[in-house]
């Protein structure tokens, strides 16, 4: 009951006109970022996060969320009409969406995805509110060595559940770290790696490298790709969209079953929607009696990952809002802007802030009905943006970039920064490392330093205090065996070759 | 791919030394608190160790990629280097013709060069920054620099 009134509450303002308008403004935002591929919703948050620090915090979180999901609902479009995955966490979609389209059965596809994306979108939300309060009082419970132990945890599950290369992973997270050391040491007074230059003082911040690492990197990586898109000129009317009785028996149980891979998938740092959409397909393609219909045009096979995505995206905020923790380099930018607002998300958020922390839960709902409102009316605008010539595109949004940064300091220091990263972003992209570990790092960096010094600090410098504390000890205790794991799944994948070798 | 692994390896190497060393320069203690060269230590004793992992690592992946697979790599390369070169130059104009000249410019060089035509590159620079100046410079007043024409 508790619950419900403090969700009561969070819809006055959620319901508020002006976060209304962020709401609608952010959906259809993000929409379009997800129909165009190239930019993604943690580069565009990046680069919009300047214009909104004119506004109320609720606000601009309330646009970023609907930014968020926006983005999972716009991938599903061009995955179904075109075979182009505007996002990743839509290229499972692809498979059987564009075969259906293909039969002529696009709009049962995209209607399919949209109520499928609103189910689990919305008992994503109801797991969040009922989840939100019992991990709160856990995470309130929580010394600096046990925060610095889930820190740890943390980290290496993105290392763990990023990229195909962990070490690779784990060095992004390192140098993630690093960054985030630079600048004056808060205890000492001590610059520190800030090589002479003054604008380094106050450390590096976060926009510019989210921004040149996940913005502008992408564009240099897809910008030689200048062959339009081949728009269709199908026709979609709301009947057309609206699933049969049949696609809904059939679509049911996957439904049901991507919401729970989703949202628990999306609870784990690094995992994400893209991780949550593939295995929601794989087991939808195991639970089917005729596994051979999928990738020929299975309603399923679109049902099931577009609802576990949108699950995920809804699992990611639990960690954010309760601990503290993006979950994905998306939430990561939203964690980095809260702490520019001066919001600090975990535990104490909902105690101190419970009118901000429910207007947001509120204001997930109502991104959620907008967006499915959106996606049944508006289908053709959005294919349409297509017709946007990357030549245009790519050259406004990189121009948007250096304006937006600038604006951060009303200095160029940050822009240079911006393209300075978008250099580096691209030859990690080149060389395989995955840049969201780096920025979650970096986000994350000097709250791990200001633990790890609480905690020796109270133990008068002992590092056993890590050890010794049974919660700390059981976080970092997964953590050893999290990494024991995969370096004996590497080691047992490189002997099996040698072991059939060996036999025949 | 193996090559450049050993290479950013061996950087990486270089790097996380540097780290140590300035760590150790810094303090690693202050009596019984952590010293702020406390958590770069173990940064950069992280990153020698997933150097050293790195630099132990087989060279694997293909030796000589396809003739067309290198000039699709080239092309590429060549094209990001470019609008990455225009970037830095209208960031390097910026004070010089204004910012909103600055930004026109590198529009019209970046639609140019991405193979738009004249047409799309000059209404592009002009449309674009006159949208940016409402928005930043009279919406959220931002002071940006302003070229000789006072804009």
């Amino acid at each position: 009951m508790d619950t419900l009134r403090l969700l009561l509450n969070g819809f006055q303002v959620a319901l508020q006109p002006v976060n209304l308008l962020a709401a609608a403004t952010g959906v259809v935002i993000g929409q379009l970022i997800g129909v165009l591929p190239g930019i993604g919703p943690s580069a565009a948050i990046a680069i919009l996060l300047p214009v909104t620090f004119d506004l109320d915090p609720a606000t601009s979180m309330i646009t970023f969320i609907g930014i968020y999901y926006g983005a999972m609902y716009g991938g599903t479009i061009t995955s179904v009409l075109l075979r182009i995955p505007g996002e990743s966490s839509s290229v499972m979609t692809m498979l059987d969406g564009y075969e259906m389209a293909r039969q002529g059965r696009a709009g049962a596809a995209l209607g399919i995805a949209a109520f499928g994306s609103f189910l689990a979108g919305t008992a994503g939300i109801a797991a969040l509110m009922f989840l939100a309060r019992p991990l709160t009082r856990v995470a309130l419970a929580f010394g600096p060595a046990e925060f610095t132990a889930l820190l740890v945890l943390a980290f290496s599950l993105t290392v763990y559940l990023t990229g195909r290369d962990k070490l690779k992973g784990a060095i992004a997270v390192l140098l993630g770290l690093w960054l985030s050391t630079v600048g004056i040491d808060l205890i000492s007074g001590l610059p520190r790696f800030t090589f002479g230059q003054l604008k380094l003082l106050d450390g590096v911040q976060f926009i510019p490298v989210a921004v040149g690492l996940f913005g502008i990197a992408e564009i240099l990586a897809t910008a030689h790709q200048v062959a339009p898109y081949r728009v269709p000129d199908a026709r979609f009317t709301l009947r057309g969209v609206l699933p049969a009785a049949a696609d809904w028996l059939a679509s049911r149980w996957a439904i049901l079953r991507g919401t729970v891979i989703g949202f628990l998938v999306g609870m784990l740092p690094g995992a994400g929607a893209t991780a949550a959409s593939m295995i929601s397909y794989t087991v939808e393609k195991r639970a089917s009696r005729d596994p051979d219909r999928f990738g020929r045009g299975a309603i399923e096979g679109v049902a099931g990952p577009e609802s576990a995505n949108n699950a995920a995206a809804v699992g990611a905020m639990v960690p954010l809002l309760t601990l503290g923790l993006p979950g994905s380099a998306t939430t990561a930018v939203m964690l980095g802007g809260l702490m520019l607002f001066g919001l600090r998300p975990g535990p104490l958020l909902f105690e101190q802030h419970p009118q901000f922390a429910w207007g947001i839960i509120a204001s997930m709902h109502v991104s959620n009905f907008l967006l499915v409102l959106l996606n049944l009316l508006a289908i053709p605008l959005f294919v349409s943006v297509l017709r946007l010539r990357k030549p245009v595109l790519y050259p406004s949004i990189i121009a948007l970039a250096v304006i937006g940064t600038f604006s951060l300091e009303n200095h160029l220091f940050e822009a240079w920064l911006a393209l300075g990263f978008a250099i580096f972003g691209y030859i990690m992209m080149k060389l395989d490392y995955p840049a969201a570990p780096l920025v979650l790092a970096l986000v994350l960096g000097n709250t791990l330093e200001e633990s790890a010094r609480q905690a020796l600090l109270l133990s008068h410098g002992s590092l056993l205090t890590f050890v010794t504390r049974p919660l700390s000890a059981t976080l970092l205790g997964l953590t050893l065996l999290l990494v024991l794991s995969s370096f004996l799944r590497r080691r047992l994948a490189a002997a099996a070759p040698e072991m059939a070798g060996g036999g025949g | 791919m193996a090559r450049w692994d050993h290479l950013t390896g061996a950087l990486l190497l270089l790097f996380a030394v540097y780290t140590m060393i300035t760590a150790v320069r810094l303090g690693l203690w202050m009596g019984r608190i952590p010293g702020p060269g406390f958590a770069p230590l173990w940064i950069g004793a992280g990153l020698a160790l997933c150097a050293l992992v790195l630099l132990a690592r087989p060279a694997s992946g293909p030796a000589h990629p396809a003739p067309e697979e290198r000039a699709a790599a080239r092309r590429e390369v060549t094209v990001a280097l470019e609008t990455a070169a225009a970037t830095a130059a209208a960031i390097f104009l910026i004070p010089v013709v204004g910012m909103l000249g600055g930004l026109a410019l590198l529009l019209l060089a970046l639609v140019r060069l991405l193979g738009g035509s004249w047409r799309s590159a000059a209404s592009t620079a002009v449309i674009v920054p006159v949208v940016f100046y409402l928005m930043f410079v009279r919406w959220l007043a931002v002071p940006v620099p302003r070229g000789p024409w006072g804009f």
